[in-house]
């Protein structure tokens, strides 16, 4: 079971990689902001997910300088996911006004960050060690100027605040969008209904740990519970690279 | 036809990849249970670190007994519905004056502990998780060697106890916000339906009939004598107004227009259209290339404040420039109406324009917005500021 989580991890890791280069190598891709939008998004998952496999793992502590990178771009990845489907279904619409404000977290994230990258390295090592014998030193480790606790409520808090106002956005699309392919709609539709089942998996980890706290490295690590998350992710990564393989090609035949 | 199958390889190549990728990739993490294997002079002394018993409590108030090859088992595997756990050891009769044993339960445990008396290690309440039990046998003279061992306790988690019951009961909990918020958008969507419809409605059959009329009274015209034309060009001209008038109502309802842009767009196309035969000069100052959004009320009440005021400066003033400005300011949409007209008449005299005045309050008051009427050094001016949408959230948050 531990060989086939890691593996639809991996597999969902390399689509999605290649999703995101192609997202970086295609000109078309690169002229749409929605679409940098969403390589953004994708970029964010993928780090997430990369991290939490090296913890697993163990092999994080042999890399100890790229954990805790990623809080600034987690915070991203719900707003520029909906941004992306507001981009898609209302083109000419620009960026709202107070379009910075989406970035406040992402600026706490980024200074929260600090403390641990000016730590020494041998302390990074000493810490990555530990953190590979009890997963829950992700949350309760002192490297920052705010509990760590509080990264994981507001990231999830804001994952489902973006995520009503973007299934809001799909539904009233309908009415007050100029028409759009049915096809896009799907593209939409599936997104949103992953990034849903995602945020609802980790809702429930964080809420198995709250309600267990002593466990949290077990339920951290449970294999049983982390196919879902996994199968689902590879699902994703190779759907999503299918459509960008796809959308390449249709576009070099134009 | 041409099949590119490039993606389909890339794709099975990695898949081969992800599933050999993941046996390759990462070892297997280290047992945490540790056991110290006894030497010869020691033997005695570890018979008081193996259990003689385990016990195992189920939910349904039986228990289970194991007692069989304690010594050789470093982990010890819980039914799903254990609810206590027991480890038995032989008492230290012998060696009380001696050793002391001491216990730990990680992780709800940090330090060490004196065994009680019973020689038993109770856990019960078990949540489910991975338990490290140790035993450790301290001598109380110096010089003695201190034993210890470790076991694993694992207790798989039922399912009211794993992430995906969490999930689901988001899932459930979400439903329910989520089914009001829905009822809540169908209801504001299923307006937007049918405005959109009443619209295309309006636009196809209505507006297609009276372009007909005003194109058959155009050629009625030509064939008929003087007095009878005169009549043929009031129907076209009626119809033309109708027309017009019906465009409005079009762009009225239609929601996709909420927005400051097709509101700009807006006036600028009724303002040219009014003020260009009169050859009055139209100065616009409207922000362009933003799209924020204007609640359908605040724009068609916006719209016809408008509408009304350049109405009045086309019939009663003898203005040669006008002064359009639109812009959002502070959660505020403001409308400027400016004009060099020295005509009196824009007063409250007639009872006509002071119909036209009331209305134009009473459309004001319809949207809480401020509207200001009346000369000033620069003209007359035509004024009104209305909060939009994010303008009433912040005065209901203030009470």
């Amino acid at each position: 079971m531990y060989n086939l989580v890691v593996g639809l991890a991996v597999g969902g890791l390399f689509f999605n990689l290649l999703s995101v280069l192609i997202r970086l190598i295609s000109k078309k891709f690169r002229e749409d902001l929605a679409e940098i939008f969403l390589a953004i998004t994708l970029f964010g998952l993928m780090w997430f997910i990369f991290i939490y496999l090296m913890v697993i793992t163990q092999y994080i502590q042999y890399i100890p300088n790229l954990y805790n990178k990623g809080i600034p771009i987690y915070y991203l990845t719900a707003p520029c996911l909906y941004f992306y489907v507001r981009f898609k279904l209302y083109p000419s619409q620009g960026l709202p006004r107070y379009w910075f404000l989406h970035l406040i977290p992402f600026l706490f994230g980024l200074i929260d960050i600090i403390p641990y990258m000016l730590t020494s390295p041998e302390e990074k090592q000493a810490f990555m060690v530990h953190l590979t014998q009890n997963a829950s030193l992700g949350f309760k480790h002192e490297y920052g100027f705010v509990n760590q606790q509080w990264h994981y409520v507001l990231k999830l808090s804001l994952a489902i605040i973006y995520l009503m106002a973007q299934w809001r956005l799909l539904f009233m699309a309908d009415a007050t969008a100029y028409p759009y392919p049915p096809r896009l709609r799907f593209t939409l539709y599936f997104y949103t209904l992953f990034f849903s089942l995602f945020t609802l998996l980790r809702l429930g980890i964080v809420l198995n740990i709250l309600f267990n706290r002593p466990q949290a490295m077990y339920i951290l690590k449970d294999v049983d519970q982390l196919f879902w998350p996994s199968g689902l992710y590879l699902l994703f990564g190779m759907w999503l690279f299918l459509i960008s393989i796809k959308y390449v090609y249709k576009q070099k035949q134009i | 036809m041409k099949v590119n199958t490039a993606p389909y390889v890339v794709l099975f190549i990695a898949l081969i990849i992800s599933c050999i990728g993941g046996g390759l990739a990462y070892p297997y993490p280290s047992s945490h249970a540790t056991r110290n294997m006894p030497d010869s002079d020691t033997l005695k002394l570890h018979t008081y670190l193996k259990p003689t018993q385990i016990r195992i409590g189920l939910k349904s108030s039986r228990y289970e007994k194991e007692s069989a090859e304690l010594h050789s088992k470093d982990s010890i595997d819980l039914p799903k519905d254990a609810v206590w756990f027991s480890l038995e050891f032989k008492p230290l009769d012998d060696v009380r004056q001696t050793y002391k044993r001491l216990y730990k339960i990680a992780p709800l445990m940090d330090e060490y502990e004196e065994m009680p008396r019973s020689s038993q290690i109770n856990l019960s309440g078990i949540a489910a998780g991975k338990y490290f039990i140790s035993v450790q046998l301290q001598p109380l003279i110096s010089g003695g060697k201190a034993l210890e061992r470790t076991w694993a306790v694992t207790k798989e988690p039922v399912f009211t106890e794993s992430p995906l019951f969490y999930a689901m009961l988001c899932f459930g909990l979400g439903g329910i916000c989520a089914y009001i918020l829905y009822e809540r958008a169908r209801r504001t969507k299923n307006e937007f339906q049918l405005r959109g419809k009443i619209s295309r409605d309006l636009h196809d059959e209505v507006g297609g009939l009276l372009t007909g009329i005003s194109m058959q009274a155009d050629l009625l015209r030509l064939k008929m004598g003087d007095q009878e034309a005169q009549s043929i060009e009031a129907i076209g001209n009626h119809s033309r107004q109708s027309m017009q008038m019906m465009d409005d109502i079009i762009w009225a309802v239609d929601a996709r227009n909420n927005d400051q842009e097709s509101l700009g767009d807006r006036i600028k196309y009724v303002a040219s259209q009014l003020f260009d035969p009169l050859d009055i000069t139209v100065t616009f100052e409207l922000e362009q290339g933003s799209r924020r959004k204007i609640t359908q009320t605040v724009r068609q009440n916006l719209y016809l404040i408008f509408k009304e005021a350049i109405h009045n400066i086309c019939k009663h003033s003898n203005a040669t420039a006008v002064r359009i400005r639109l812009r959002f300011v502070a959660g505020n949409i403001e409308l400027y109406i400016r004009d060099n007209g020295t005509d009196t008449k824009k007063q409250p005299l007639s009872n006509r324009s002071g119909n036209g005045l009331r209305n134009m309050q009473l459309r004001a008051d319809q949207i809480d917005a401020e509207l200001h009427i009346g000369y000033t050094e620069n003209g007359y001016e035509v004024g009104i500021i209305a909060p939009n949408f994010e303008g009433r959230l912040l005065k209901w948050l203030k009470f």
